[in-house]
């Protein structure tokens, strides 16, 4: 069987706050916010894994540093079996002659862009405002000296806008991005990273700025481009239901952490952890006639500086006793592919 | 961006002060390209004058009187305008330039390059630009390119500071990031995803620093440190102050003073209309607009907050 | 009678050269003391113009072309400026789109809600205010003391439940919630809604959400009205449009509505986009993306017709029922 094409291992990444001059003057310590805490998981080829949670469970920073956006505190990150943070250096070990490792700094780096991409939460801030549709499209393919000549650019891009439901490609070509609606705007960021043809995309929150009509049109496009072209797909989001439409596996995080991992119809229809439990009660139904019992937490998600003792979830965990605040679960199987970090699951 | 230009002019045709600057500085560019048009007399020609035509009031074949060297100075004047206002604009042009490098390669790059620019920034802009520049022209002697360099080398700062303000917080914008994901370089980034977006406000600071170039040319010549060889509206108000205030001939006095404000007036204007269009925020707007200006002297009412409609 | 009566309502905004967009053409519904009404559509549907509408709180370019607005009988659109001033947050309040982020950085909660009430003359004397605060605070889940904190020293939902207390300080009839729980993650919203559910039942309220989510209708709704582009296209009991919708958009939403609980059922999204207001069609304005127009609905705009009791209609579906 094929090595997974993502593994995270151990990933830690702390982000120091901000001292006072009273913090400097008496000599305390420096706190950091722990946005990601000793995460683990991994994904197949052409597989989509959702990384659920809420603000501060350090799903977007996962994103980041996955794609060596950002370095990590701890841990590591391998991509088809390299190291992410050396690779976005340039500064790969050469392991075997003619693997990526023996090109030279600028061109490793520019490989680990093209084969992994990001798409943005949100379609008003990831495009620059002054650049055409086509040069939007068109510029990577210039970085990365792709396409021999003007024509086969061109039609490079046209496939991508295609491809992405920006049809007939001529049509908007020359327009603004602030011409196009929500929707359109995303589906050119979709266009823009797919005419590299990644093996690997990150899509951090991609529908949820966008109206409900139109989410099912751009999770339906990702899904599509898993079928036809196995690429595999780290999709992050705080809403359930979007997750439940069209990913393979769910890893649902809170403060850093993942509480509960597996297949996505196992953890939607028998969540384990209190947590998970509470989400999927909470996300609104479309018919005022289901009565459900919803577990609605109280409070907030505390912050990711000065964390709980013992399990983090237990301040407003449903079940929580004693030992819940003394001991901090591990993520443990409870069935063959299906995982929980909590005491009691 | 030729598309952004357009947008921007557009939205200035509506504005009457803006386009009543741009008609008081085009006008005088105009006339100061078709001078040999426009001017009674050549300046340069020799003439012969009698004692009385030295400092002559204006007559109905010298609009303004002649000078002290009984030359005519209308004609002197509309000469003078072509000095003036290269310049102006070739040391602007320049400051621009430079302030832009400058304030792109602070912003973008930070630590110690960014420090170490914004502190010869901020040691330029504590010594005052004047002395300095008289000290350099003492020192390099007269001459029209070395006034355009000296006003050139001292003015950039201004762009510098805000052109770096600017890329600071572009720098943090998700399109920046999405560019660094898809593996532009910095060059590409920096003139690509970051400089088109700092673009509006150079040209906006730069129409007005034109005006600040114009008055600083004028003030070196007034102190008697332009080139010798060209006649600016300095230069004539040089001349002016030695020799015509005795007699007070308002004539050779005035003209070049009221030229350059009417430039300046008219850059500052067009200067301040580009800068409100560019940077909404900037509401200065009721400054230009008499009936606004009545509105903030009514007593403000308590009451709800408009908020915008996105809709 | 009901509380809100709004008939025949119409909206445009003027451009700088002087052309007319409808923003909002028509639009007619009630709101009973006691009961909540949902608004929903997509982005640009007009639903927010038409509540600026109703305060009177339009930018300077917006124009009410006709229509009346009845709050207790009094029709708001016939009061002068002086007047809709003594109206606004006594008797109608809204939590603007938002507006959790445009709180006063630089003044404590408790201090913007005493302006607040001061505004309006509910309480004079400073220590009252600052104890009717307090009150407030506490009615929507804030504990008192907290007032005394900046809006960065809360979160993203209590400064929504800020802006709730803000807008119940002169104890209004109706309140208007715009997009009360857009950006807030899912545990938060399902608190907010809460809240506001209780905070009807317990002060009578007659509420009215705006949103573009239909899930959050279907948690606290109990009458729903459709937008789209401008017109209304349907309006009913939350029962009535959630499990028999009439209108073809109202369908196509509700199959794009992703549930957790049948997450296999393909999802449908609705091609296109909505007209630009400036392009609008002569017809029924949602006919270009209707799976099932016919030449009647390019030409011809359909009038809302009532199918049921208190279900209306405005496709010309049933158009030809009433013949």
């Amino acid at each position: 069987m094929e090595a997974p094409i993502l593994q995270v291992q151990s990933l830690r990444k702390y982000f120091p706050c901000q001292r006072s001059m009273a913090d400097r003057l008496f000599h305390r310590r420096r706190k950091f916010v722990h946005a990601v805490d000793d995460v683990s998981f991994t994904i197949n080829r052409g597989e989509i894994l959702a990384l659920v949670g809420e603000s501060g469970s350090g799903k977007t920073t996962i994103g980041m540093n996955v794609l060596g956006l950002q370095e990590p505190t701890g841990g590591q990150i391998l991509f088809d079996g390299y190291d992410v943070t050396r690779w976005a250096r340039g500064d790969l070990e050469s392991v075997k002659s003619d693997d990526v490792a023996t090109k030279k700094r600028r061109e490793q780096i520019l490989e680990l862009r093209r084969r992994a991409q990001i798409i943005f939460q949100d379609p008003y801030e990831s495009l620059n405002p002054r650049q055409k549709v086509f040069e939007t499209i068109v510029e990577p393919l210039e970085i990365h000296r792709i396409g021999r000549s003007a024509e086969e650019k061109r039609e490079r891009v046209r496939k991508a806008m295609e491809e992405s439901g920006l049809a007939p490609a001529e049509h908007f070509w020359d327009r603004y991005p602030d011409h196009l609606s929500g929707g359109q705007r995303q589906r050119l960021v979709i266009a823009a990273a797919l005419v590299l043809e990644p093996e690997l995309l990150v899509a951090d929150e991609p529908v949820s700025m966008l109206d409900v009509s139109i989410r099912a049109e751009i999770l339906g496009l990702l899904n599509e481009l898993r079928e036809e072209r196995n690429i595999t797909i780290l999709y992050t989001t705080h809403d359930l239901a979007t997750a439940g439409i069209f990913t393979d596996r769910m890893a649902v995080m809170y403060l850093g952490r993942i509480v509960e991992l597996g297949p996505t119809q196992a953890v939607l229809s028998e969540p384990r952890h209190p947590y998970t439990r509470a989400l999927v009660s909470v996300v609104p139904a479309p018919n005022p006639r289901r009565r459900r019992k919803q577990v609605v937490l109280e409070g907030e998600v505390p912050n990711p500086i000065d964390l709980p003792s013992g399990c983090r979830f237990h301040p407003r965990c449903p079940q929580a006793q004693d030992e819940c605040s003394q001991i901090d679960p591990q993520l443990v199987p409870v069935s063959e592919d299906h995982q929980v970090a909590c005491l009691h699951a | 961006m030729k598309e952004q230009l357009q947008e921007i002019w557009r939205t200035f045709r509506r504005k009457p002060m803006g386009m009543l600057g741009t008609f008081m500085l085009f006008s005088v560019v105009f006339i100061a390209i078709f001078a040999p048009w426009f001017a009674p007399y050549d300046p340069d020609a020799i003439i012969h004058v009698e004692p009385e035509d030295l400092l002559a009031p204006p007559d109905a074949e010298h609009l303004l009187g002649r000078d002290d060297a009984g030359k005519d100075v209308l004609s002197q004047l509309i000469y003078g305008a072509r000095v003036s206002l290269t310049v102006g604009f070739v040391a602007s042009f320049m400051a621009m330039f430079i302030g832009t490098t400058v304030g792109l390669v602070a912003g973008y790059y930070g630590g110690r390059i960014g420090n170490a620019l914004m502190r010869l920034v901020d040691f330029l802009l504590v010594i005052p630009d004047l002395p300095l520049m008289l000290v350099f022209i003492s020192i390099w002697g007269r001459g029209l390119w070395k006034i355009i360099l000296v006003i050139g080398l001292l003015g950039w700062t201004t762009t510098a500071r805000l052109v770096r303000s600017q890329v600071l917080s572009l720098k943090e914008r998700q399109f920046v990031l999405r560019a660094k994901a898809i593996g532009a370089s910095n060059f590409r980034t920096i003139m690509r995803h970051i400089f088109p977006q700092v673009l509006p406000i150079i040209l906006a600071e730069t129409v007005l620093s034109i005006s600040g170039a114009i008055i600083a040319e004028s003030s070196l010549s007034f102190l008697g440190l332009g080139d010798p060889m060209l006649v600016s509206w300095g230069m004539m108000l040089n001349f002016a102050f030695e020799r015509a205030i005795s007699r007070m001939a308002w004539w050779f006095l005035l003209p070049p003073g009221f030229a350059i404000v009417w430039v300046s007036v008219g850059l500052v204007l067009m200067g301040s209309t580009l800068e409100e269009i560019v940077n909404p925020r900037l509401k200065t707007h009721h400054l230009f607009d008499p009936g606004r200006m009545l509105e903030l002297f009514k007593v403000a009412s308590p009451g709800l907050k408009r908020p915008e409609v996105t809709e | 009678m009901a509380t809100l009566d709004v008939r025949h309502l119409s909206v445009s905004y003027l451009t700088d050269e002087g052309v007319a967009l409808n923003a909002a053409e028509d639009i007619s519904f009630q709101v009973d003391q006691g009961k909540s009404l949902g608004i929903v559509g997509e982005s640009g549907c007009g639903k927010t113009t038409v509540m600026l509408a109703l305060l009177r709180l339009l930018p300077e370019a917006g124009r009410i072309m006709e229509g009346q607005v009845l709050l207790d009988g009094e029709d708001l659109l016939q009061c002068s400026e002086a007047e809709m001033r003594n109206l606004r947050w006594s008797k109608i309040s809204i939590v603007f789109q938002g507006a959790m982020n445009a709180l006063n950085p630089v003044r404590t909660i408790e201090s913007q809600i005493v302006e607040v009430l001061r505004i309006h003359g509910v309480e004079g004397q400073s220590q009252q205010a600052r104890v009717r605060a307090g009150e407030l605070l506490e009615l929507v889940g804030i504990p008192p003391e907290r007032g005394r904190q900046y809006p960065h020293q809360y979160s993203g939902g209590m400064r929504q439940r800020a802006m709730i207390a803000m807008a119940l300080a002169c104890n209004p009839r109706v309140l208007i919630a715009d997009e009360p729980t857009t950006a807030l993650d899912v545990m938060i919203q399902a608190q907010i809604l809460n809240l506001l559910r209780k905070l009807q039942k317990s002060l009578n309220l007659a509420l009215i959400i705006v949103t573009h989510d239909l899930g959050v209708v279907a948690e606290i709704c109990d009458d729903v009205l459709v937008m789209y582009s401008g017109t209304v296209v349907e309006t009913g009991s939350s029962d009535a449009i959630f499990n028999h919708p009439r209108h073809p958009y109202t369908e196509r939403l509700l199959q794009a509505f992703p549930d957790i609980e049948s997450p296999n059922a393909d999802l449908v999204s609705i091609p296109g986009n909505p007209p630009r207001l400036d392009e609008l069609p002569p017809g029924c304005r949602f006919a270009p993306r209707c799976h099932i127009a016919e030449e009647r609905c390019h030409i011809e705009v359909p009038k809302p017709i009532e199918i049921e009791h208190r279900h209306w209609c405005a496709c010309h579906l049933y158009t030809g029922r009433r013949e």
